[in-house]
């Protein structure tokens, strides 16, 4: 565990770097820095889709780091780890804990090094939306973060582990090409036809982006609906639990037939 | 210790790789498995450490079945030709993380089977950038560790140097005289024949004959 708590310095480098040239005025709020890490200023227009890459980066150097994190017992000293560990299950759903905590302190660590950033440059003040949104944004994007991560790890075990990672970002970009494709359809056909909504709703990616999100709360939804979706957060929050559900399972299974036998994978180097 | 495999069999991708094995082991006595590459020695180890799982037959340790009242084989130190260990620990570190599984060792105990198997237990490099041999002694000294009942090592001396390959025998002894049951493959007749009490050879999966090497 101590070899990949180095991996949440990239975390840090990555806030410092995305918030020092952002445009910040004479103060910023809170809320506006942890909008920026969410997507909450992403235009559904294809020509935003570079500003959109800007804040994926963060999330795809954590599938490269974090992809293995569960694969490499699976790749080094399997042998003598399982010969000790013959709970495969409870082992799968400690090691699945601390990849989710891995998640979440890397988005806090974004977050606070980022409002650091902007600090050291203007003020940030702290608006009564703030703390809605940080907890929306480290449920959404954590859970975001974990679903994809053992996914990664799943077909890692499974397939290999370049093809892994390969597989899920390869299906990501196809998705996030997708939402800015059917998303530069919804907006420059207002009012959008319904079929356009429902893409953009169907969409995987589209439950991180929060400037196509809505809220219950008037404060809230003021800040993030910038489209006339009506996509509220907690239907995120419930897509991607039901995703990381059928994941775990899915696991739990794969870790258990797992037969050592079949691996070349083995050497430890 | 006892441990008793009934006509035990296993087929993998149309294959057979172990055929209707039957074997009667003891505590306190080193068992010498020999036969040709592919003959079937390490599938044999991971069959009855219950590593591998098997299509027919049975493994019964101290009355208990295996894959039944346990998944794996208890108080087991394997070492296998080949499997490593974490690449990017020190030696010693990839024993502590192992050992954490069971907590049945300390740091200071650990630091001294590295010792014993002629090692540095403060040595700061990667698994990765170990030679062969050293790779070899600390997969050794992992197996050791925990004072296993049972200790299966497939080609314990192979790529070791001569001194390092009488330092490995001497602990293996001691482990017999421990009271452990020992399983040792080896293409090396010298290592069978001065650590084996009863030498089985195996050809295309089937165990051939047993033998008392004081038969010779």
């Amino acid at each position: 565990m101590k070899y990949y708590l180095r991996f949440l310095f990239i975390a840090a480098f990555w806030g410092i770097l995305n918030f020092i040239f952002t445009m910040h005025g004479d103060s910023m709020a809170f809320s506006s820095i942890v909008l920026d890490g969410g997507f909450g200023n992403t235009v559904l227009v294809i020509s935003d889709a570079g500003n959109f890459f800007l804040w994926y980066f963060p999330l795809l150097f954590f599938h490269v780091f974090f992809g293995t994190y569960i694969y490499r017992h699976f790749c080094s000293a399997c042998i003598y780890f399982f010969s000790r560990c013959c709970n495969r299950t409870l082992w799968f759903l400690k090691e699945c804990g601390i990849l989710y905590v891995f998640s979440l302190l890397y988005l806090v660590i974004l977050i606070v090094s980022g409002t650091l950033t902007v600090k050291l440059q203007t003020t940030v003040t702290f608006d009564k939306e703030s703390f809605v949104i940080l907890v929306y944004y480290l449920l959404i994007h954590s859970l975001f973060l974990f679903f994809t991560t053992l996914c990664i790890n799943l077909l890692a075990i499974l397939i290999s582990s370049s093809d892994g990672f390969i597989y899920v970002e390869g299906i990501l970009l196809f998705c996030i090409a997708t939402f800015f494709v059917t998303g530069q359809e919804y907006y420059h056909s207002m009012p959008a036809a319904s079929s356009h909504q429902g893409l953009i709703k169907w969409n995987p990616i589209s439950h991180i982006i929060f400037s196509i999100h809505s809220s219950s709360i008037a404060s809230v939804d003021k800040l993030i609906n910038r489209n006339g979706l009506d996509f509220d957060l907690n239907t995120s929050i419930a897509v991607y639990a039901i995703l990381i559900l059928f994941a775990v399972i899915g696991g739990v299974i794969a870790v258990n037939k797992y037969n050592f036998m079949d691996s070349n994978q083995e050497n430890g180097g | 210790m006892n441990i008793t495999v009934n006509h035990i069999n296993k087929n993998l991708k149309g294959r057979k790789i172990l055929e209707d094995v039957c074997l009667e082991m003891q505590g306190g006595t080193v068992y010498g498995f020999v036969g040709k590459n592919g003959s079937g020695k390490t599938m044999l180890f991971r069959a009855i450490s219950g590593l591998m799982p098997i299509d027919s037959g049975s493994v019964i340790c101290n009355g208990k079945q295996l894959r039944k009242d346990m998944k794996i084989l208890p108080n087991l130190g394997i070492q296998i030709e080949n499997a490593g260990l974490y690449p990017e620990l020190t030696g010693f570190h990839n024993l502590q993380l192992l050992a954490k599984l069971n907590n049945k060792v300390s740091d200071e105990q650990i630091r001294d089977v590295i010792r014993k198997v002629g090692l540095d237990s403060s040595d700061k490099r990667p698994y990765r950038k170990y030679s062969l041999g050293m790779k070899q002694r600390i997969v050794l000294a992992q197996a050791l560790m925990e004072k296993p009942d049972i200790l299966m090592l497939d080609e314990p001396t192979n790529t070791l140097d001569e001194d390092g390959i009488n330092d490995i025998r001497n602990l293996i002894l001691e482990e017999k005289r421990r009271g452990a049951l020992i399983m040792i493959a080896s293409h090396n007749k010298e290592d069978i024949h001065l650590l084996a009490d009863i030498v089985y050879q195996i050809k295309e999966g089937c165990v051939l004959r047993g033998r008392s090497e004081d038969e010779n």
